[in-house]
C-alpha cells in the first residue's frame, strides 16, 4: 500500500477527513442558480429603466429638436453602471458554474449582452413601467434629478395646463 | 464482477454510497498518473506530492458532488489542475527548472545504453523547455502528449473551448520549437 493511500485511509478512519453531504451540493447549486437568475432579472430591469426614463423624460420630441446633450443629461448613469456590474457578475457565474466555458467566452459575453439589452428594451416599451411607477414602494426608482427641470429651467409643471 | 473490472465511475458511485475500499482503488489507479501530471506541471517533486494529496483529499470530501454521468478522470484532473494552479500562484509563478532533469530520469532500461543516453538527453531538454513555456500552454501539452488525453477531455479539465485547446497546443509547439531550435531537436515535435 502506498504511503499516500495509507495516510488518506487513516484520515478517513479517524474521521479527520469527512465527505460533504449531497444536500450541501444540491443547496450550493440551487443557490448559484437562483443568484444567477436574480442578477440577470435585476440587470434586465435596470437596462429597462435606463431606456424608459430618458424616453419618458424627453417625451414625444420632434427629431429636429433632439439634442444629444439633452439625452446625456437625462440618462440615469447610476442604473447603467449597476447594470454593467450585474452583467459582469452574470458572466463570471455563467463561466465558472455552468457549461458555457465550452464556447469561446466572447461568444457568451456577446450573446448574454444582446439578450439582456433586447429584454430590457422590450420591457421599456411595454406598459410594465407605467404600472410599476405608481406603486409606492417602487416610485423611488422612477424619480430622476433632471437638470433641465431645475428652478427657472425647463417647461415647468404647468406647461401641460397652458397648452 | 471482479473489483478490477469496475469502471472509475462505478467506483465513484460505490464511494458515494459509503464504500471506503472504492476510494482505495481509485487512489491505486490515479496516484501515479496524478503525481506524474503535477510533477511535470510544477517541476517540483515535493509540491507535486502535496498537490496530489490535496487532490485526493478534496475528491473524497466532494465526491457527493460528482456526477456519475461525467468522466471521473476529467473530474479528478480538474481538481488536480485547480490545486496545481493554486500552488503556482502561491509561489508566484516561479518554476524550478533544475528539477526537470529528475523527471527525465525514469527511462526505459531495456534500450541500449547509447539509445538511452540520447533519449535521456532529449527528454531532459524537452522537459526543461516545457517547464519554461507559459502555464496555460504547458498544461495542454502535458495533458495531450504525456497523459494522452483527448481534446474534449482536456477542454473539460481546463474549462476551455475545444478550439482553444487546439490553439494552445499549436502555440505551445511553436514556443517549444523556439526553445529547442538551438539544440536542433525541433524535428521531433
Amino acid at each position: 500500500m502506498s504511503e499516500l493511500k495509507n495516510k488518506l485511509l487513516k484520515k478517513i478512519e479517524s474521521e479527520d477527513l469527512k465527505m460533504r453531504s449531497r444536500g450541501f451540493f444540491v443547496f450550493t447549486r440551487a443557490l448559484i442558480e437562483i443568484a444567477l437568475v436574480a442578477i440577470l432579472v435585476a440587470t434586465i430591469y435596470l437596462v429597462n429603466l435606463a431606456i424608459y426614463l430618458p424616453k419618458r423624460g424627453l417625451g414625444p420630441i420632434r427629431p429636429q429638436a433632439f439634442r444629444i446633450n439633452m439625452l446625456l443629461d437625462i440618462v440615469p448613469w447610476h442604473y447603467l453602471i449597476f447594470g454593467a456590474i450585474g452583467l459582469g457578475v452574470s458572466f463570471w457565474l455563467l463561466y465558472r458554474f455552468t457549461g458555457t466555458y465550452k464556447k469561446h467566452y466572447l461568444v457568451m459575453v456577446a450573446v448574454v449582452s444582446i439578450l439582456v439589452l433586447l429584454s430590457g428594451a422590450l420591457l421599456a416599451f411595454s406598459n410594465l413601467n407605467e404600472r410599476f411607477e405608481n406603486r409606492p414602494h417602487m416610485r423611488g426608482l422612477y424619480m430622476m434629478d433632471d437638470p433641465r427641470l431645475g428652478p427657472g429651467r425647463g417647461m415647468g409643471p404647468g406647461f401641460n395646463r397652458l397648452k | 464482477m471482479s473489483k478490477e473490472k469496475e469502471t472509475d465511475e462505478q467506483l465513484a458511485v460505490m464511494l458515494q454510497k459509503g464504500n471506503k475500499d472504492a476510494f482505495g482503488q481509485l487512489i491505486d489507479r490515479y496516484e501515479p498518473a496524478l503525481l506524474r501530471y503535477t510533477h511535470r506541471l510544477l517541476s517540483d517533486q515535493d509540491a507535486a506530492e502535496d498537490v496530489t494529496q490535496e487532490t485526493f483529499l478534496k475528491s473524497y470530501r466532494d465526491i457527493q458532488g460528482f456526477d456519475p454521468n461525467r468522466k471521473f478522470s476529467s473530474w479528478l484532473y480538474r481538481i488536480a489542475h485547480n490545486q496545481a494552479i493554486d500552488a503556482i500562484r502561491k509561489r508566484k509563478g516561479t518554476v524550478i527548472l533544475e528539477e526537470a532533469e529528475s523527471i527525465a530520469s525514469e527511462e526505459d532500461i531495456h534500450d541500449d545504453i547509447q539509445n538511452r543516453l540520447d533519449k535521456k538527453h532529449l527528454r531532459t531538454k524537452l522537459d526543461t523547455a516545457i517547464a519554461k513555456i507559459p502555464t496555460k500552454y504547458r498544461e495542454t501539452v502535458i495533458l495531450r502528449f504525456y497523459e494522452e488525453k483527448e481534446y474534449d477531455e482536456i477542454a473539460e479539465i481546463l474549462h476551455l473551448p475545444i478550439g482553444t485547446v487546439g490553439t494552445y497546443i499549436s502555440r505551445a509547439k511553436a514556443e517549444l520549437r523556439k526553445q529547442l531550435t538551438e539544440i536542433n531537436i525541433e524535428d521531433y515535435l
